[in-house]
């Protein structure tokens, strides 16, 4: 068992490294793009955070 | 005699072009058909009983939507031999990838436990136990994939695609007036006015139309499948065959409940199907057949979809023309979603209406993730070469990204609040 949590870990760190560097040309529109993305999941899990907090209460 | 060769000569090439396309159709029709999965039925018979054939415009507009989006899957898939999860990898890192492949794990089981609740409500309605709805669906399921061949499976699939199209038959047994359905479904309207209710149900059909694992799965589907590039245009015009059928089938049912149902408020598609069998037994009895043909027809794409990104990623063997000793880890993830997400089901009390919200929540992380990646990885050069977006292509393409995230986003939103938009 314990092995093979050793190799799953092992085969993370090897698609880790694989793909460490994105391989599109990093414009500032891709750039602009990836930021608007991170700012909008960013607002959407906090809406669902809140959501949660509010069903809790 | 040189009209009669030349007749000749056009009629052939007219065949060969034929048989041509069935070699080549498959991923595109499949997936499009797909798409009107238990949850799709639902809201098209919810929308029928609501508005009528008063939104029947609205999804003939579907129609160059779900072309335009998927058509990129063949392009991407077909130039650089990638799944879609491994060019997201491969052009945007480990951290986009891994987001959108736990995204894409969570959303496909859980859009794989509605699937199951649609069909064994449907089989339920025959008096068939969920149990055996289920052990039944993973027993067909296996026997589908375990074949060892991708073309059969294809094949099987479009066998059940045709099933889809119980609901036009159903629809001219209700007799509905043709010039009632031309009236008021094809020219754009608001029925009521533009209120946060009929906004509900618009966002609805779009969600249901474009949904994260139809990306997934056409673009792994056209690398298994082996398409190249000069199979780009047959690969365009299955998807637009694809997109139409699929729109057809959604204004046919809408047309059944809108002409027997209107005004019932619906909850399910095997509600609708209840109340049909009332009035009439056979429009009754095919809704049900075709809701658990699309709750079946779901569940071959979207486990599919998830074992084909998993195989990417972690470089198992991971097609269906390889036998089960081949590809282990590809089977054992297939049926590991499949029988887990069946057994939810059978679970007592099991929060199945919370997992059916929940998943439209879900989506909608993954859904405009999974589009600007597609928009950015079509204009990446270096890749696609020849086969880029044009600027055309970007601006059809980019407002439509852009309309679909927002309509889901606020789809998503008025799901977690439901009185925001009333």
């Amino acid at each position: 068992m314990a092995n093979a949590f050793r190799n799953f870990a092992r085969k993370i760190h090897e698609i880790n490294q694989r793909y460490s560097k994105p391989h599109i040309e990093m414009s500032g529109a891709v750039r602009g793009a990836l930021l608007a993305l991170r700012i909008y999941l960013l607002f959407l899990v906090s809406l669902m955070v809140y959501k949660f907090v509010t069903l809790l209460g | 005699m040189n009209f009669f060769s030349k007749l000749y000569y056009g009629l052939r090439k007219w065949i060969k072009a034929v048989q041509l396309y069935f070699v080549i159709a498959g991923p595109g029709l499949v997936v499009m058909i797909a798409d009107n999965d238990a949850g799709g039925i639902t809201t098209y018979a919810a929308t029928g009983a609501k508005y009528g054939y008063n939104l029947i415009w609205f999804l003939l507009i579907l129609v160059p939507v779900a072309y335009y989006v998927q058509e990129m899957t063949v392009r991407l898939g077909a130039v650089t031999k990638r799944g879609h999860a491994e060019a997201i990898f491969d052009g945007f890192g480990a951290f986009w990838g891994w987001f959108s492949l736990i995204d894409l794990m969570f959303v496909d089981w859980l859009t794989l436990v509605t699937e199951f609740i649609g069909m064994t409500s449907a089989l339920s309605i025959f008096g068939i136990p969920a149990w055996a709805t289920i052990a039944g669906v993973v027993l067909l399921m296996g026997m589908i994939v375990l074949n060892g061949r991708y073309w059969t499976w294809e094949k099987i699939a479009m066998l059940f695609c045709a099933l889809n199209l119980i609901y036009i038959p159903g629809a001219f047994m209700v007799h509905p007036e043709v010039s009632d359905i031309l009236k008021e479904g094809m020219i754009p309207n608001f029925p009521g006015g533009f209120n946060g209710e009929l906004f509900f149900f618009l966002m609805a059909n779009i969600g249901t139309t474009i949904a994260p694992w139809m990306l997934f799965f056409q673009q792994s589907s056209v690398v298994d499948k082996g398409l190249q590039e000069k199979d780009i245009p047959w690969g365009k015009f299955d998807t637009m065959l694809g997109s139409t059928l699929t729109v057809v089938v959604a204004i046919f049912i809408v047309i059944v409940t809108g002409t027997v149902l209107k005004g019932v408020d619906i909850d399910s598609a095997s509600q609708a199907a209840e109340l049909l069998l009332k009035t009439n037994h056979w429009v009754g009895t095919f809704m049900a057949i075709g809701l658990f043909d699309a709750g079946l027809l779901g569940a071959i794409c979207i486990s599919l979809a998830s074992s084909w990104a998993f195989g990417e990623i972690f470089g198992w063997a991971h097609s269906l023309n390889q036998k089960i000793k081949e590809a282990p880890w590809f089977y054992a993830s297939y049926f590991f979603t499949l029988i887990t997400a069946g057994l939810v089901v059978l679970i007592p009390n099991a929060p199945l209406v919370l997992i059916t919200l929940f998943v439209q929540v879900i989506a909608v992380t993954l859904l405009p993730a999974a589009l600007v990646f597609l928009i950015l990885l079509l204009n990446d050069k270096k890749h696609m070469g020849d086969y880029c977006n044009t600027l055309w292509e970007n601006l059809v393409g980019g407002f439509i990204v852009l309309a679909i995230v927002i309509l889901s986003s606020l789809y998503g939103i008025s799901v977690m609040f439901p009185d925001l938009f009333k």
